[in-house]
């Protein structure tokens, strides 16, 4: 009886202790302690992707897969049958699967995004944590291998290359979480949210990019099979807008699968191909070979180092200090006689270029390299970013020079040149490249513009781009499409050994830098494969054909009258 | 079976405990009305009802052990004995398992908890046995007896597993073995295996590690989730409550089991102090008068049965509200005449009617 009294004073006494006298301090406690405050994570959806006629090219998942995990809990007949109508998965197929597997697994069966809600409220319903759906792939990339160089992939919840990484922090969005308390079903007690804490989710932005889907695809194709069948180890097809620095497209080979991106790292790792996760266009440097012709000669009339209708004998070698430099022939050096900066333009003159070169000086060139941004990065979001290198050799300047007059002893990387290239076609303005052209409906800054030559040495040099492709001596004579003009420089430059430093033989890099329509270009177009190992190594015949192939897409397109009357194409050009 | 006379009957309605039933009667409705609001958070107050039923189904009950003569079950105490074995076997059997516990018999619409009347057979037949043997009560081989008469009963409950119950059956020979005059060495001595064997069982894994966790926290006082929202739930009521139906923790359905077990905190969160205060107050009284049946039975068949009958209302009143408001550890044991349990519902009404039969019979003699 004494322990009862005892026990009964206890409980009395407490009663008073926690609702009147301490009731407080319990409620506060109740709020700061960790054990009874839960915290749920509010997922944001990942930014979508879009190519500028607003097509999506990567999509947060829309489609989810039910899993069940049979051995943490059993499944009532109940639950079983409405997850069955929710999810289109027959029940006796359920069934099966929870008295046949020991551990959890997931259903082939794909459920969209109604479906998957609807299985979300029954396992909430139901309390069933051995429920789940989740979502069948990370990210959906409709265009899978045509846009992989550019969009790059998701691993993880975060990019790993590509825009998708480089654009991570705006796509990602930010996590909302909140935390207070829970009553039994699971939901948050309005009254014990902690709101100083809780903060809601920011989906992820959506960003359009100049990107046209179309074309894209086309020049992929071409380039992915050009240096597939000349057997480089990289090939790239960039196409800008000449007036806005709009990157059309931007194909670049050897490409992957994006939603399946393993055998791409393991032929890189058996080196194979190069990673998955540079872009050869922005990551890599070139020597851009005769295709910076343009402007050697285009300097050179401007800085009247080149005087009018001056000619230089070609006799197909010429010494130029301690070393012999020569035009590329069949079988010997090509002579190509009396050259004017047409010729050299059209049949692509070493001689000629390396004398101009030698005459314009290291630091006339290096200034006009440095406003055609070759040697900054160009700030596209796609992958490292390497920049052209021009330094002054010390050791023989004359030998340097005679080199950068036609395009060797200086680097630049793709898109880099396909920038300077564009200042041809836009009264000597050399465009910045952009490839985000929306960020959540916020157009973003146009283009930076530098002029670099006056508008008519761009106009003149643009004008002698068309006899490359139009004159029977030109380099790109086979690539010539009837009814149109066509306007370009090849070019085909030596690769230097990646560890010597040296150039080798036997390893090129073959160009075609073109522009269409001839007159009044809109677009640029850079094509590049690196070390062709066909045999076949000219820009005119390796890259050549990938310009053909995105100028004949375009003349659909964008439904350019022919301009020029039709002609036989002779075919054994 | 002896029925009393008409004239008897009349008499007993002049010596019923008006303050034992009227405090039994006042928790009763109290409870009930409790249950209404606690059951809101089921479709159409489900548990009420079938509570309800269940009450319903307590009057025979209750009038079988209020007009029995209580000596008549020891005529038969091989049969009520062997009846509260077989239903505990039979329920290991038999018995639906629910939550990792074989503890009851389904039946149809209503399930029935053989652990419940246990108490009730076991208080019948131990009196019996208690006071069979009054006059070598102190021996060492009467104590054993009695050990050994409940332990097949304690050791079937414990692997139900239930453990609240199993205490309280032990607790119930413990409480009557001392009213009877056991020798105080033999009891303490008992407490002291008790806890050695509580010592092994913990450190062999006998005590299951939620339970562990349980004591645990509560040593530490940190407390666990558990006993953390039912704290806050009362806490919640303050002085003069929520309001009837009005509490917010309640409707949240924050509390586990709060229909059963801890139903005294919707009493605390929507009655707030003052309810809270009336209950405990109303525990107290009843438990007074039970015990005013133990200190004037005259016959020691019916102290032993009065004791018993009191050492488990006290079991069960305190611990339950001991652990609802985080003095002890959580063991499942239900609140007399309010928690949510039809064969609790059954038994208290058994042993109310058992109590006010004992308390009528004392002064029989006198007159």
């Amino acid at each position: 009886m004494a322990l009862v009294s005892v026990g009964f004073c206890a409980v009395f006494a407490n009663q008073i202790r926690v609702q009147v006298t301490q009731r407080d301090d319990i409620f506060k406690k109740a709020d700061t302690i960790g054990r009874m405050m839960q915290s749920e994570t509010l997922f944001a959806r990942r930014g979508n992707i879009l190519a500028s006629d607003g097509r999506l090219i990567a999509a947060s998942a829309s489609r989810f897969r039910l899993g069940i995990d049979p051995g943490k809990s059993a499944m009532s007949p109940a639950l079983v049958h409405e997850l069955s109508v929710a999810s289109g998965i027959p029940a006796s197929e359920l069934l099966d699967f929870v008295s046949r597997k020991r551990t959890s697994a997931d259903f082939d069966t794909l459920l969209d995004a109604t479906q998957a809600a609807e299985v979300e409220r029954i396992r909430i319903r139901h309390s069933a944590d051995h429920v789940w759906t989740r979502p069948a792939k990370e990210r959906e990339y409709p265009l899978r291998e045509y846009m992989a160089p550019i969009l790059g992939f998701v691993e993880n919840g975060g990019g790993r290359t590509g825009v998708e990484k480089w654009m991570d922090e705006a796509l990602k969005g930010r996590e909302g979480s909140l935390l207070g308390m829970k009553d039994g079903g699971g939901r948050f007690l309005p009254w014990l949210m902690r709101k100083t804490n809780s903060r809601p989710a920011l989906d992820g932005e959506d960003i359009v990019l100049t990107i046209d889907a179309d074309l894209q695809v086309v020049a992929m194709d071409s380039i992915v099979r050009q240096t597939t069948d000349h057997r480089g180890d990289h090939g790239v097809a960039v196409v800008m807008d000449v007036k806005t620095g709009d990157v059309l497209a931007l194909a670049s080979a050897p490409t992957y699968d994006p939603e399946d991106p393993s055998r791409a790292f393991a032929d890189f790792a058996s080196g194979k191909r190069s990673t998955p996760e540079i872009n050869p266009a922005v990551s890599l440097m070139f020597e851009p070979g005769s295709t910076f012709k343009l402007f050697t000669v285009a300097l050179g009339l401007e800085s009247g180092v080149i005087r009018p209708n001056e000619t230089v004998v070609c006799s197909g070698t010429k010494q130029f200090s301690v070393k012999t430099m020569q035009c590329a022939g069949d079988h010997a050096p090509k002579a190509h006689g009396q050259v004017g900066v047409e010729l050299c333009i059209a049949a692509s003159c070493n001689i000629a270029a390396a004398t101009w070169g030698v005459r314009i000086g290291f630091d006339r060139f290096h200034q006009v390299v440095e406003r055609l941004g070759l040697l900054e990065k160009q700030g596209l979001p796609l992958s490292p970013e390497a920049r052209g290198i021009l330094t002054r050799d010390r050791g023989n300047p004359v030998i340097q020079m005679a080199n950068v007059g036609f395009g060797q002893s200086i680097t630049a990387t793709p898109v880099g040149l396909a920038s300077a290239f564009t200042c041809f076609a836009n009264d000597g303005y050399r465009v910045a490249p952009r490839i985000i052209d929306e960020v959540s409906g916020v157009k973003q800054p146009e283009a930076k513009k530098t002029q670099v030559f006056l508008k008519e040495t761009a106009n003149e040099v643009l004008k002698m781009t068309h006899a490359v492709v139009q004159s029977p001596q030109g380099t790109g004579y086979s690539l010539r499409i009837p009814g149109y003009t066509l306007a370009g420089k090849t070019g085909t430059a030596q690769k230097r050994d990646a560890k010597t430093g040296l150039v080798r033989s036997g390893m090129y890099i073959s160009w075609f830098v073109g522009y269409f329509p001839a007159e009044n270009p809109r677009a640029v177009i850079l094509v590049m494969v690196d070390n062709p190992k066909s045999g076949t190594y000219y820009g005119g015949s390796v890259a050549g054909p990938v310009y053909r192939d995105i100028v004949q897409f375009l003349i659909r397109k964008w439904k350019v009258h022919p301009d020029r009357p039709m002609e036989a194409v002779n075919a054994s050009q | 079976m002896r029925l009393f006379s008409a004239a008897l009957r009349t008499e007993l309605r002049r010596r019923i405990d008006w303050p034992l039933l009227g405090s039994a009667l006042v928790l009763l409705v109290v409870g009930m009305i409790t249950l209404w609001s606690a059951s809101a958070v089921q479709p159409g107050h489900a548990a009420f009802w079938r509570q309800t039923t269940w009450l319903i189904l307590a009057v025979p009950a209750f009038a079988l052990f209020l007009f029995m003569d209580p000596r008549s079950w020891c005529y038969h105490r091989k049969w009520v004995y062997g009846v509260n074995i077989a239903m505990l076997v039979g329920v290991r059997l038999f018995g639906s398992e629910r939550g990792g516990a074989q503890r009851w018999f389904d039946l149809g619409p209503f399930d029935m908890q053989p652990s419940e009347p246990a108490k009730l057979l076991l208080i019948l037949t131990l009196a019996d046995m208690l006071a069979r043997h009054q006059e070598t009560l102190r021996t060492p081989r009467t104590f054993a007896l009695s050990l050994l008469h409940v332990l097949p009963i304690f050791l079937l409950v414990l692997f139900q597993p239930d453990l609240g119950t199993s205490l309280v059956l032990i607790c119930i020979w413990f409480g009557m073995s001392l009213v009877a005059g056991q020798r105080l060495r033999f009891l303490f001595g008992f407490l002291a295996i008790g806890a050695l064997l509580f010592t092994a069982a913990w450190n062999v894994g006998v005590i299951r590690d939620y339970q562990k966790q349980r004591i645990l926290d509560l040593l530490s006082g940190k407390g666990s989730y558990h006993a953390k929202v039912a704290e806050l739930s009362i806490a919640k009521g303050r002085v003069v409550g929520e309001g009837f139906a009005q509490g917010s923790l309640k409707e949240a359905g924050i509390v586990p089991v709060q229909t059963s077990d801890f139903i005294f905190t919707v009493v605390a969160e929507e009655g707030g102090f003052v309810a809270s205060f009336f209950i405990i107050a109303a525990y107290a009284l009843f438990l007074w008068r039970v015990w005013a049946v133990v200190l004037n039975a005259t016959v020691p068949l019916f102290r032993s049965m009065a004791a018993g009958i009191f050492t488990l209302f006290s079991f069960h009143v305190l611990v339950n509200l001991g652990m609802v408001v985080g003095l002890l550890p959580i063991v499942g044991v239900p609140l007399p005449f309010m928690s949510y349990g039809g064969t609790a519902m059954l038994l208290n009404f058994a042993l109310l009617g058992l109590l006010l039969n004992l308390r009528s019979r004392e002064k029989n003699l006198v007159f």
